[in-house]
């Protein structure tokens, strides 16, 4: 190893004063490889390992920017993390103003999320079911109570067998059922429906089938489908149950089919929670002779190139004919046909609407709060900010820290509104309308 | 990657062998304070390997060990690719790409 001269000595002082910029973990290793190299190029009497080009101290000079490089890179990959934590702190002294903010900002988005939750629900989302457009409701409508009543069945018989801008109807009657199959007896939601119910809707079964024309006749009609969820809860999910006898009323009925969980026509929405089984309907007797007091839902899709306006003509035509033919019962009865949307969403679409827009109108006010809130904190910071300036802080650097901040905070109140729009979500499942549970 | 006119020198200095950071200085003729930086860029990309030289051979020598730069498969690659194209670039600037070499 070549004597030490006053140039290595030199390139050694520069490395030494250099070294402190690099960062903590990395300086022993980066000190150690600027060493390394320059005993390798030795002193300057040429004693050396390395066949120099230069003077141990020009090879030096450069020590100082790599160990500027080096300090620069690791502030870029700290600079995030710092500024979180300097965020944080500021957070937790401020606790009060914080935590207003971060309320402010979590009501405002959680009420924003609960409500597109809504509108999307029930007017953005199309229904599920193939071609829903076709899909209609019909409803009775007399002179004397002009809101759309439930369908007597001897009138649903009529309408079925006379009208042509249908493809098909039925009807459904609300029923339940005890299930004795279980720990204790228990009362299901059921639901009647006429021949090619399901075939109306047009969604396939998750396991098994739909009704078959032949079992809507009495003595046939001891078969049931029930709903996925009940499937789950009450069967484990069983794959084998189709083709089981499960018993209702004392009457063992054989699960044909699974209906999917998407099947929710919300038709029967007089009755609290979900529809868990269907029974084929047989036609009594008497009821062709019922013509008053409905309590059936009817359903129909409509026939290809049909429109709605032209089934609402038809069926008027019908219904006055019905009208002539049996003056005692049907003298102001009318039919009204509208969409399965329609019904779905028609009163409250306004109000949804409406209620999107105040609570869109309610974040606005909640950020321009929350923007006050920090502004005012921003002029107490005044200070701070003076001396992280004076101490070489650049402009951008504070601007970062500051996004940094409100970065922070945004992320606490989005993380504090996401756990209360689900909850609001699930309360208005539970208690709203028809389709808000879908 | 971004390859610029030093980092393709820097590139073709370790296809050649130069292994060590004062050797691709001399190799390059460029700065300690370029040479070292495009290193450690070279390094964090993966296009570069490090090491330290063996203990065994820098105790018999008496000296530290040096530190050791090779190209990784990926970078040998990577350094063909740049220097062909940084040459391009430059011949149809003013010329050709013609790294000084040491005269070791």
């Amino acid at each position: 190893m070549g004597h030490r001269t006053w140039s290595s000595r030199l390139a050694r002082g520069v490395v030494a004063a250099a070294a402190p910029l690099v960062p903590r973990t990395q300086r022993e290793a980066w000190r150690a490889e600027w060493e390394g190299e320059l005993a390798a190029v030795g002193g300057d009497d040429g004693a050396t390992l390395h066949r120099r080009r230069r003077s141990p101290l020009a090879y030096a000079m450069g020590a100082p920017a790599d160990a500027a490089w080096m300090r620069q890179r690791a502030i870029a990959d700290l600079t995030l993390i710092d500024d979180l934590r300097h965020g944080w702190r500021q957070l937790w002294q401020q606790a009060l103003v914080g935590l207003t903010a971060i309320g402010i900002l979590a009501l405002g988005m959680a009420a924003s999320v609960t409500a597109f939750s809504v509108v999307s629900q029930l007017l953005l989302r199309p229904l599920p079911y193939p071609d829903p457009d076709r899909i209609v409701t019909l409803w009775e409508r007399r002179d004397d109570t002009p809101a759309p009543a439930d369908v007597a069945p001897g009138n649903f018989l009529d309408w079925r067998d006379r009208a042509t801008t249908m493809s098909a109807l039925a009807g459904a009657e609300p029923y339940s059922y005890d299930y004795t199959g279980g720990d204790r007896p228990e009362v299901l939601r059921a639901v009647q429906v006429t021949e090619g119910f399901f075939d109306i809707f047009g969604l396939p079964p998750v396991m098994g089938r739909y009704f078959r024309p032949d079992e809507h006749s009495k003595g046939a009609n001891q078969v049931v489908v029930i709903s996925a969820r009940l499937w789950r809860s009450h069967f484990g999910a069983d794959p084998d149950l189709v083709g089981r006898a499960i018993p209702l009323d004392e009457v063992p009925y054989t699960v044909v089919g699974i209906v999917p969980d998407d099947f929710q026509p919300h038709l029967l929405e007089d009755l609290p929670g979900q529809t868990a089984i269907w029974t084929a309907k047989a036609i009594e007797d008497y009821e062709p002779n019922i013509r008053t007091g409905g309590y059936w839902q009817v359903v129909g899709r409509l026939a290809e190139g049909q429109t709605l306006e032209a089934a609402n003509a038809e069926l008027d035509t019908i219904a006055r004919q019905i009208e002539t033919e049996r003056p005692r019962t049907n003298t102001g009865s009318r039919v009204q046909v509208m969409s399965l949307r329609e019904h779905l969403v028609g009163d409250v679409r306004a109000a949804v609407t409406l209620f999107a827009w105040a609570v869109g109108a309610v974040l606005l006010i909640a950020c321009v709060n929350v923007t006050n809130l920090l502004l005012a904190r921003g002029a107490v910071r005044q200070h701070e900010l003076s001396i992280r300036t004076a101490l070489g802080a650049s402009r951008s650097r504070l601007v970062a820290q500051l996004l940094t901040e409100s970065l922070l905070l945004s992320a606490i109140s989005g993380l504090a509104a996401l756990l209360l729009a689900i909850g609001a979500v699930r309360l208005i499942a539970a208690v709203g309308p028809r389709t808000c549970s879908g | 990657m971004r390859v610029t006119y030093p980092t393709a020198l820097v590139l073709q200095a370790l296809l050649e062998g130069h292994h060590h950071g004062f050797d691709i200085m001399d190799a390059t003729e460029l700065p300690s304070g370029t040479v070292y930086p495009i290193l450690r860029r070279l390094d964090a990309e993966g296009l570069v390997r490090s090491r330290w030289e063996r203990e065994g051979v820098a105790r018999r020598e008496q000296r530290p060990p040096r530190r050791y730069y090779e190209l990784s498969a990926g970078g040998a690659a990577f350094a063909r690719e740049a220097i062909l194209r940084v040459r391009g670039e430059a011949a149809r600037e003013s010329g050709r790409l013609e790294p000084r070499r040491a005269e070791n």
